[in-house]
C-alpha cells in the first residue's frame, strides 16, 4: 500500500469522525481516490496575486472544470473515454487497458491484476499525474508532471507528444541518473496498460489546462463553461458551450493520434563517424555559433554555461517573484529548482545511451527544457559528429592534454 | 453543489486542525469537489452534442460582408508613465549591451512626444471563414500561405527581438533570423495545442529558422531565448488576417476589413493582457471586458478612425 492513500485515508477518517452527521454525502470523508484540481494553473490564469481562488465567481468556474473533466474522463477508479467528433481512440487508448491500470490495487476473479498505476507509480507521480506523490519533494529531478502533455525523451519533433514506443522505452529502461526506475520486471502487457494510463492522465491534464485557459481568455468573471439550465432558456448558447468543450477535447487528443506516424527519421552516420577526425569535427562544432552547445553546456561541457534558467513546469510558479512564488507553494507546488544543462563528462544520458537516442535529443531538443533543437542549418552528418564528440567526453580527462584514444567502440544503432 | 462545498471545506478545516498534515489534498486553496450527478448530466449532453454535429450539418445562414472597409486609429496614453524596468544582461555583454548602456524592458513603451502607446494588439476575434474571397480581399488571399521574409521576418539584433509584439496568420510561415554575431535559440510555448511549439537554435550572423503556427490563438504566444533569458517577445497567430500592432506613434491600420457584418474586436497589451476597464474611444467612455469591442459594423469603402485614450488607471 502506498503512503499517499494511507495518509489520505487517515485524514478522511478523522474528518468523518468530526462530521458523522454529514457523512452520508460523499466528500473527502469517502476513502475514494480523487483527482486534484490544477490550482497552480488556475491561480496563474484566473486571479491576480493575493486574490482568492475560492471567491464565488471563480469557484463556480473551477467546479465546472472538475465536473466536465469527470464527465469526459471519469475518476481515478472509473476512467472513461468520451465520444468526440472525428476522434477514434482505439489506436491510442482502450478502456479495458485503462481499467487495468486504474483503481485500487487488486485482482478480479479471472486473476487479472488492476491498480497497476497505484501500485508502481503513484508515490512519485501522484494519483492525478501531477508529479506530486508523497516521495516527490525528496527527488531531484522531480517526477514528471504529465498534465502539460510534455515529455522529454521521445522520437518526435518538439511540438508533438511521444509515440507509444517512446513511452514503452521509458518504462522498460527507466531514466538513468534520476529516480525513475526501470519496469522491466513487469510484462509487456502490463507496461502497455501503464503507457496508456500515462497518456490518459496527460490528456486529462491537458484538457483541464485548456478549459482553464478558455475561462481565463474568453469568459467573463462568473460566466460558465457549461450551464445545463440554459438548455431551455438559451439553446443557442447552450449548444455553443457544448461545442466549445468538445472542440477543446478533440484538439487535445488529435496530436496524440498523429505522433506515431511523425517519428523523426534517423539517417545512417557518415563513413568516418566516430573516428578521431569525426570527434575533432564534433568538438569544433560544439563551440561554433552554428550549434551553440557550449553556451549552455559550458566550455568544458560540465553543464555550467547557463545555470540560472528554469524549465516550463517551474516557470509557471514565477520563481523570480517571491510573493507570487509563496502563493504557488501554498497551493502545493514544489520548491523551484534551476534546470541545469547536462554535465556531458559523466556519460549518463537520461533519454537513453544508444546513438539513435542522442540523435533525437540533439536533432529535436528536449521539450519543456531550454535544450533546443539543432539549427535547421546543421546537417545530419554534423549532428553525428557532435554525437561522436559528446560520447568521447567522459573518456577525455580535462586536466590532461587532449589525446583521443579510440575510446568508444562503435556501437550498433 | 452547495453541499459539496460545505463538506469539502468542513472536512479539511477539521482534518487540518487535528492532523496538521494535508487532510484531503496538498496545500491550501479551495477544495473543489466533483459533483458526480452533474458530471453524468454533462456527459449525456456532450454525448448528444458530439453525435449531433455531423448529422445536422446544415449550417445556419450567416450574414455575408457587403464589401471591405478600412480601420485606422491611434492609442494615446494619459497619466504617469511608469519607469521602464532595467533588464539583467549578464551574458555576451559586448553584443547584448552595446556601448554598456542599460537595456530596458519593452513591456510598456510610450512615445514621449505624442504619447502614442506602442505594441498594443488589435484584432478581429469573431469566428469568420478563412481564405474565403467573400471575406478576404485578394491581397490577403495571395499572402495566405506566404513565407514572411525580408522586412516581415522575425529578426533579432543586440539580443533583442526587433519586433517585440508581432502578429501573423496561422497559415503563414515565419522566417526567424539572427543578425547577431552570437548564437540564439528561439523557444515558442503556446498555451494551446492548436499552435505548434518550437525551440530551435538559430546560428549567428544571419542564421535562419522557420516556424509555422498551424493554428490560431486568442492570446499572443511568448517567445524566449534560453541562451539569453532576458530576451522576450510575443507573436499572435490568427486564422484570419484582420489584426494590427500599434507602432511607435500608437498608430494602427487594418485594411479590407469585412464590412456590413457585425464583428468583435479585442485589444491586448503586454502588461495587462486583454484590456479591461474604462477607455475613451473617439471622445466617449466605453468599458471593455477582456478587451472586447463588440458589435462593430463598418461601412463598405469607408475609412473608420478609432482614437483611443488609455489612462494609467487601467494599468494599476
Ligand atoms: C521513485 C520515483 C518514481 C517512480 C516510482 C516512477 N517514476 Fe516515472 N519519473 C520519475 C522521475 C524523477 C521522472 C523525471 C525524470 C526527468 O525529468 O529526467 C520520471 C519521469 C517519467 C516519465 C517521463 C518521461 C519523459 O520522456 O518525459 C514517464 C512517462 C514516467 N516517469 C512514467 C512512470 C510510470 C508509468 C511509472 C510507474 C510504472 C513511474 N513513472 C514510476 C520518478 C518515478
Ligand atoms: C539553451 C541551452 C542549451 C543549448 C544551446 C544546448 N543544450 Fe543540451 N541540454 C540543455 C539542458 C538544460 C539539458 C538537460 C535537459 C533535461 O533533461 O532536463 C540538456 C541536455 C543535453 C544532453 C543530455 C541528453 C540525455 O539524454 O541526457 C545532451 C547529450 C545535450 N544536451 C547535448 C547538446 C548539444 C550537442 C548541443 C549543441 C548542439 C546542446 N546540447 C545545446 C541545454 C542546452
Amino acid at each position: 500500500m502506498n503512503r499517499q492513500v494511507d495518509r489520505k485515508t487517515l485524514g478522511s477518517y478523522l474528518g468523518s469522525l468530526a462530521l458523522l452527521g454529514l457523512a452520508v454525502f460523499a466528500g473527502c470523508d469517502a476513502p475514494k481516490a480523487q483527482f486534484q484540481p490544477n490550482l497552480v494553473y488556475a491561480r496563474s490564469r484566473l486571479v491576480e496575486s493575493n486574490e482568492d481562488l475560492s471567491k464565488p465567481e471563480v469557484r463556480v468556474q473551477l467546479e465546472d472544470v472538475a465536473d466536465i473533466l469527470a464527465a469526459l474522463m471519469g475518476t481515478p477508479d472509473e476512467p472513461r473515454l468520451p465520444a468526440l467528433p472525428d476522434i477514434d481512440w482505439s489506436p491510442l487508448l482502450q478502456l479495458d487497458q485503462l481499467q487495468r491500470a486504474a483503481g485500487p490495487v487488486g485482482s478480479d476473479e479471472s486473476g487479472t491484476e488492476h491498480g497497476l498505476y497505484r501500485q508502481h507509480c503513484v508515490h512519485c507521480h501522484g494519483i492525478t499525474g501531477d508529479g506530486l506523490g508523497p516521495t516527490a519533494p525528496f527527488l531531484n529531478p522531480y517526477p514528471r508532471d504529465y498534465r502539460r502533455g510534455l515529455f522529454k525523451f521521445k522520437s518526435t519533433p518538439t511540438t508533438l507528444p511521444p509515440t507509444k514506443d517512446d513511452l514503452h522505452r521509458i518504462l522498460r529502461e527507466g531514466i538513468a541518473g534520476t529516480a525513475m526506475p526501470s519496469f522491466k520486471v513487469l510484462t509487456e502487457d502490463e507496461r502497455e496498460a501503464l503507457v496508456q494510463y500515462v497518456t490518459y492522465l496527460a490528456i486529462r491534464g491537458q484538457i483541464e489546462r485548456a478549459l482553464i485557459y478558455e475561462i481565463s481568455e474568453n469568459l467573463d468573471p462568473g460566466q460558465r463553461l457549461i450551464d445545463l439550465t440554459l438548455k431551455e432558456k438559451d439553446p443557442d448558447l447552450y449548444q455553443e458551450q457544448l461545442d466549445v468543450v468538445l472542440a477543446i477535447a478533440a484538439d487535445t487528443v488529435s496530436p496524440w493520434l498523429e505522433a506515431d506516424s511523425q517519428m523523426t527519421e534517423v539517417p545512417p552516420p557518415p563513413e568516418n563517424w566516430n573516428t578521431p577526425e569525426s570527434i575533432a569535427e564534433g568538438k569544433r562544432l560544439f563551440f561554433t555559433s552554428l550549434a551553440s552547445c557550449s553556451k549552455c553546456h559550458g566550455d568544458l561541457a560540465l553543464g555550467d554555461g547557463q545555470t540560472n534558467d528554469y524549465d516550463e513546469w517551474t516557470k509557471e510558479l514565477q520563481p523570480g517573484n517571491p510573493d507570487a512564488l509563496k502563493e504557488f507553494l501554498a497551493l502545493g507546488a514544489l520548491e523551484p529548482r534551476h534546470i541545469l544543462p547536462r554535465n556531458l563528462r559523466k556519460g549518463v544520458y537520461r533519454g537513453g545511451r544508444r546513438p539513435v537516442d542522442l540523435f533525437w535529443r540533439i536533432k529535436n531538443g528536449i521539450p519543456g527544457t531550454p535544450m533546443p533543437a539543432a539549427s535547421q542549418e546543421l546537417t545530419n552528418d554534423q549532428i553525428w559528429h557532435l554525437i561522436a564528440y559528446v560520447r568521447s567526453l567522459p573518456f577525455d580527462a580535462i586536466a590532461l592534454p587532449r589525446q583521443h584514444k579510440p575510446s568508444v567502440p562503435r556501437e550498433r544503432l | 453543489m452547495r453541499i459539496r462545498a460545505l463538506v469539502g471545506s468542513g472536512c479539511c478545516v477539521l482534518g487540518a486542525a487535528i492532523l496538521a498534515v494535508a487532510g484531503c489534498g496538498p496545500g491550501a486553496g479551495p477544495k473543489i469537489q466533483v459533483d458526480l450527478d452533474r458530471a453524468d448530466a454533462i456527459r449525456s449532453a456532450l454525448r448528444r452534442a458530439a453525435g449531433a454535429g455531423e448529422e445536422e450539418g446544415g449550417e445556419e445562414e450567416v450574414a455575408e460582408p457587403t464589401g471591405f472597409a478600412t480601420l485606422v486609429g491611434r492609442i494615446r496614453f494619459e497619466g504617469t508613465v511608469p519607469a521602464p524596468k532595467q533588464l539583467r544582461v549578464d551574458k555576451d555583454v559586448e553584443v547584448c549591451r552595446p556601448g554598456g548602456r542599460p537595456v530596458l524592458s519593452q513591456e510598456f513603451v510610450v512615445n514621449s512626444e505624442n504619447r502614442g502607446l506602442k505594441n498594443v494588439l488589435i484584432f478581429v476575434s469573431s469566428k469568420i471563414p478563412s481564405g474565403d474571397p467573400k471575406w478576404e480581399h485578394e491581397s490577403y488571399l495571395a499572402q495566405r500561405e506566404a513565407l514572411l521574409t525580408g522586412d516581415k521576418a522575425f529578426d533579432q539584433k543586440a539580443c533583442r527581438f526587433l519586433a517585440h509584439v508581432y502578429a501573423m496568420r496561422s497559415t503563414q510561415t515565419l522566417e526567424i533570423i539572427n543578425s547577431d554575431p552570437v548564437g540564439h535559440n528561439v523557444k515558442i510555448d503556446p498555451p494551446t495545442t492548436k499552435v505548434a511549439s518550437t525551440n530551435v537554435t538559430v546560428p549567428a550572423n544571419g542564421g535562419k529558422a522557420t516556424w509555422k503556427p498551424g493554428g490560431e490563438s486568442n492570446v499572443p504566444v511568448s517567445v524566449a531565448c534560453n541562451i539569453h533569458p532576458w530576451m522576450s517577445a510575443y507573436i499572435l497567430p490568427r486564422d484570419n488576417p484582420f489584426f494590427a500592432v500599434t507602432d511607435e506613434n500608437g498608430g494602427f491600420r487594418i485594411d479590407y476589413v469585412p464590412a456590413g457584418v457585425e464583428l468583435e474586436f479585442r485589444v491586448w497589451q503586454e502588461r495587462i493582457g486583454f484590456v479591461s476597464g474604462s477607455v475613451t474611444l473617439n471622445g466617449q467612455t466605453i468599458k471593455l471586458s477582456k478587451g472586447r469591442i463588440k458589435k462593430v459594423k463598418l461601412e463598405p469603402d469607408q475609412e473608420t478612425s478609432w482614437e483611443f485614450v488609455f489612462t494609467d488607471a487601467l494599468f494599476d
